[in-house]
């Protein structure tokens, strides 16, 4: 088992900002083990090693049987980088030299570059594997800002939809004799699923393969399976861009696996094949994946929160926490929905970029289903005037809109942050979500293979059922990196009795709503007193029950990451039943956590001796050296805010009011080889 | 001309006829979750009345029911879930409202409070449960009703009158479910569901019986989860240090039976059984279950030991 035996934090400039913060999700131990993922012992190389040329790729592609004369040229997303890349591989000892040809190259060295001069890019032909491989992006968003997904209508949208591209030469054969043709083909299983672009020696963009009419977000399609080149375009080389019309969305049998093969036939005029140097039998093709969908946790680096702006305490609070973070935030209004958690889940897709840093989009997905009828307030809708833009795609995962259930909210569907620690490596997080979610999330999940197999956790005797209401995650200085936080009703009873038997039963704390008061005929805050409180017989009983349920879920959680008993620290509660158990106490671990800061709701409790009880108890679990939590493990920031009459009534705490989203993560998806 | 008289005649007479209505109370035809008739004459009588004479004195406890929002669509559309649920609202008004919600469970429909057919299955979840924790004698014969001659005969909201009549927990209401909760009766299920919440020695060892007979894993289910909840209420002493001599007793009795369960049965007549066994939270079970692997299969002892293992954190030590 490979254990990281500490945890560093790669520097990471944010751009606009000029601030520098520090990337979670490029811990360097992380990328070194991924890098080494299948080795038998961690490694403690710098980062530099895993995202450049050099390292552990390099070990794989420094085969060095080359000569000069070579298809020897190479492109990429942006000429400068590709360039620069180039520079770097030439600089290399004995650089490949490709056999006289018109074979194909991809990235498969994923450095960003597609070159002739490198061994990989030029001669690996299988699906992507830890060492090597090509994939390209589902292409979702919307460059040219047109309020259409790019890969919906039959254009390159512009300068920033070609970086989207994922590139593939096809190697300038300068000796093609007079006649020679091809056939460039493309399976017809990936053809509705994606569109394969040429590039005219102008420099504009058209369609070649793959989907040929604009089919929206309809996943069946017309398409062109293969097209002829010319001797001339032989004798000057193609360059090709691929584009998915969306993310693999099922490993079943009958779904498309997410891969796309296209095929080079040469032949002469009589239709023989060609043969040369590159292809003795006339014939090459290769293969390329999409890349996966990933989607956020609390350890990533956010720079925006969204929510709703229609309880003026609750924006205040929440802006308040976001102030001096550089953390964008503006609420939505014209919105029916303030329950922004559950509306979307917040992603990203990436491939590699130049110098192999991840290139990609934000990628959020909608829920199945909005408050009211009718399409305009189905969630994707929502999406679609917010978020979709440049570099910020929408999608959907369910099969029918308004189907689904609560369970397919997205605070059911959460992710554990990155973890090299267990049988089976997380670097990016594993995704876990809740029982009773519409089959396609688990199938789309883990079709993505990163994140997953996502884990499912029993949420079913939850009222709302939402896997955020019981766990949370927080950064630590620990070997794993970070802490899971769970709601404990006995806490929260144990809490109350050591004040009871302090002398401090008769104080009293409101509990939300309101109680009929027969003696004045009138209604009044509900408030009730610590011995009251520990009196009431069905309160007990029912965060009793509560407390069984989440053991239950840290049996599978504990089974599912290991955890040692000191990784898992306990939040108070007390539960109620209300036909499935919700918080009766404002949940505080239902909480948005984002750096080294967490918002939680104000629980409201007894004030005893000038502090709430409850808060005094969090801040010296959260917010001091205690448990090693936070970023430098001296601490977090706690922040409580009063979601008191806005949330908590309604079933929900901060967690599920708010939603965050970063650009695309650092770390890249592909030494997992899967 | 007189036709036209005639016509404006009639059409005060009936605006009179619509004030006098309006002003008294509806004729009580039945509540969301009973059919007036169900219940016998001289309950609806005797709680005509009661109400009557309460609104008299108390008009404030009808209009705080009317505040409740959570069964109608205006209020549920924006929850979390948005499904009708009120139950949190209308056990927060507390007792003082009895009366409005036992004449809104059996004798009228209350404007406002729930249109549609799942809003009034959900009110009338959540009266039956407000109804239960008041625990107030005066609302057995209205939940006696809807258990045996209710409108609405789906398992959980019969499951919910059970309960109401369990926590109610006099004499009357513990013997009625009693009565109910012998093999092959058509309310065993709720009745069983309801012995849990009527808190008492005697109920506990009737459950115990009940669990030592041959039977559906269906009903020994729900007899596991009825000595969980049964011995939750000592567990974590919200009754108090003058009733832990009774407590243990009566978690004894549980955990005893309920260990045999966990051993005997699998699938999830084990699973409920664990569960209980967490509630009754009794020192010795660890001792107990670990004593009983002999009695069971290999699968059986596995399933004894992931549990000790698991939930070790929720069992209480074992007594020196």
């Amino acid at each position: 088992m490979t254990r990281i035996t500490r945890l560093q934090f790669a520097p990471v400039t944010k751009g606009a900002a000029g601030q520098v913060a520090f990337d979670l999700r490029a811990p360097i131990s992380l990328l070194a083990l991924m890098a080494c993922i299948g080795c038998s012992t961690a490694t403690t190389s710098p980062i530099s090693n895993l995202t450049g040329d050099s390292g552990a790729q390099d070990s794989v592609t420094g085969d060095g049987a080359g000569n000069d004369g070579a298809a020897n040229d190479s492109v990429g997303p942006d000429d400068t980088a590709a360039d620069a890349a180039d520079a770097t591989i030439d600089a290399k000892p004995e650089p490949y030299k490709a056999p006289l040809g018109p074979i194909f190259a991809t990235d498969a060295d994923r450095d960003g570059v597609v070159s002739f001069t490198s061994k990989l890019d030029a001669t690996f032909r299988g699906v992507g594997t830890a060492e090597a491989g090509a994939s390209f992006l589902a292409n979702l968003d919307d460059d040219d800002d047109n309020g259409l997904e790019d890969a919906y209508d039959l254009k390159v949208n512009g300068a920033g939809d070609e970086l989207d591209l994922a590139r593939v030469r096809i190697a300038p054969w300068k000796e093609a004799p007079n006649g020679t043709t091809a056939r460039l083909g493309l399976d017809s299983v990936s053809g509705p699923n994606v569109r394969v672009w040429r590039r005219l020696s102008e420099g504009t963009w058209k369609l070649a393969l793959g989907a040929s009419a604009e089919c929206k977000d309809v996943p069946q399609c017309d398409s062109v399976d293969a097209t002829g080149l010319t001797t001339a375009d032989l004798r000057g080389g193609v360059e090709l861009g691929v584009e998915g019309r969306r993310f693999r969305m099922s490993a079943g049998p009958k779904s498309w696996d997410g891969t796309v093969q296209l095929s080079l036939d040469v032949t002469d005029t009589s239709g023989a094949p060609v043969a040369s140097a590159a292809l003795p039998k006339g014939h090459d093709e290769v293969v390329l994946r999409v890349a996966p969908w990933m989607t956020f946790g609390n350890m990533d680096v956010f720079d925006h929160v969204d929510s709703a702006s229609y309880y003026p305490t609750f924006v205040k609070g929440i802006k308040s926490a976001l102030a001096n973070t550089g953390i964008e935030y503006k609420p939505y209004t014209n919105w029916n929905d303030q329950w922004t958690q559950d509306m979307f889940n917040t992603g990203y897709t990436t491939i590699p970029g130049p110098d192999g840093v991840p290139h990609g989009m934000r990628a959020h997905h909608a829920r199945p289903w909005g408050r009211q009828d009718g399409a305009q307030w189905l969630p994707i809708a929502f999406l679609r005037t917010r978020y979709l833009g440049p570099d910020t795609a929408i999608f959907s995962v369910y099969k029918k809109a308004s189907s689904g259930s609560t369970y397919d909210s997205y605070g059911n569907h959460d992710l554990a942050p990155g973890s090299m620690l267990g049988d089976v490596k997380y670097p990016l997080g594993r995704i876990v979500h809740g029982t009773g979610t519409l089959p396609e999330y688990k199938a789309f999940y883990d079709a993505q293979a990163i994140q997953g197999p996502s884990l499912v956790v029993k949420t079913s005797w939850l009222a709302v059922g939402h896997i955020d209401e019981t766990t949370s995650w927080v950064p630590s200085q620990t070997p794993r990196g970070w802490k899971l936080l769970m709601a404990s009703d006995s806490l929260g009873k144990d809490l109350l009795e050591e004040q009871a038997k302090k002398g401090n039963g008769g104080v009293k704390f409101f509990i939300g709503l309101k109680n009929y008061d027969p003696k004045t005929d009138k209604l009044k805050d509900a408030v009730v007193s610590i011995d009251e409180t520990l009196a009431d017989v069905d309160l007990m009983q029912w965060s009793q029950e509560a407390e069984i349920e989440t053991e239950g879920q840290r049996v599978t959680l504990v089974e599912a990451f290991k955890f040692a008993d000191d990784e898992i620290v306990a939040i108070p509660l007390l539960t109620e039943e209300i036909g499935g158990k919700i918080a009766y106490l404002p949940g505080m671990v239902n909480a948005l956590v984002f750096s080294n800061t967490i918002v939680m709701a104000d629980p409201f409790g007894p004030v005893i001796d000038g502090g709430d009880l409850f808060k005094v108890y969090v801040n010296n679990e959260l917010a001091t050296p205690k448990h090693s939590i936070g970023l430098d493990g001296k601490g977090m920031t706690t922040v409580y805010v009063d979601d008191y009459a806005s949330y908590h009534v309604a079933l929900g705490e901060v967690h599920c009011g708010t939603n965050p989203e970063g650009a695309p993560a650092l770390t890249p998806w592909w030494p997992l080889g899967r | 001309m007189s036709d036209r008289k005639n016509w404006r005649r009639s059409g005060r007479a009936l605006a009179l006829l619509g004030t006098l209505l309006s002003a008294a109370p509806a004729l009580a035809a039945g509540g969301v979750a009973l059919d007036v008739r169900a219940l016998p004459a001289g309950e609806v009588q005797a709680l005509e009345r009661d109400i009557r004479d309460f609104k008299a004195t108390h008009p404030g406890a009808f209009e705080a029911l009317r505040t409740v929002r959570g069964c109608s669509e205006a209020g549920y559309r924006a929850a979390r879930n948005p499904v009708p649920n009120c139950s949190r609202e209308l056990r927060r008004l507390g007792p003082g409202v009895l009366l409005p919600m036992l004449e809104a469970l059996a004798l009228r429909e209350p404007a406002g409070l729930a249109s549609s057919e799942a809003e009034k299955r959900a009110l009338g979840h959540a009266l039956l449960q407000a109804i239960g924790v008041a625990r107030d004698p005066r609302a057995l014969p209205v939940v006696e009703a809807v258990l045996l001659r209710g409108a609405r005969r789906d398992a959980e909201t019969l499951a919910y009158a059970g309960e109401a009549i369990g926590l109610i927990g006099t004499d009357t209401a513990v013997a009625l479910l009693v009565r109910h909760s012998a093999a092959g009766d058509a309310l065993r299920l709720p009745a069983i569901a309801g012995l849990g919440y009527a808190r008492s020695l005697k109920t506990a060892r009737h459950l115990v019986g009940l669990a030592t007979q041959p039977q559906p894993p269906e009903d020994l289910r729900a007899i596991a989860r009825s000595l969980g909840v049964l011995s939750s209420s000592w567990a974590w002493r919200a009754m108090g240090p003058k009733a832990d001599s009774l407590g243990q007793q009566v978690r004894a009795e549980a955990a005893g039976a309920l260990a045999t369960l966990f051993v005997l049965h699998g699938g999830d007549v084990r699973e409920e059984a664990g569960k209980a066994l967490l509630m009754a939270a009794l020192p010795g079970t660890r001792a107990m279950l670990t004593s009983m692997r002999s009695l069971t299969d290999a699968d059986g002892a596995r399933a004894v030991d992931k549990f000790l293992s698991d939930y070790k954190r929720l069992l209480p030590a074992d007594p020196l």
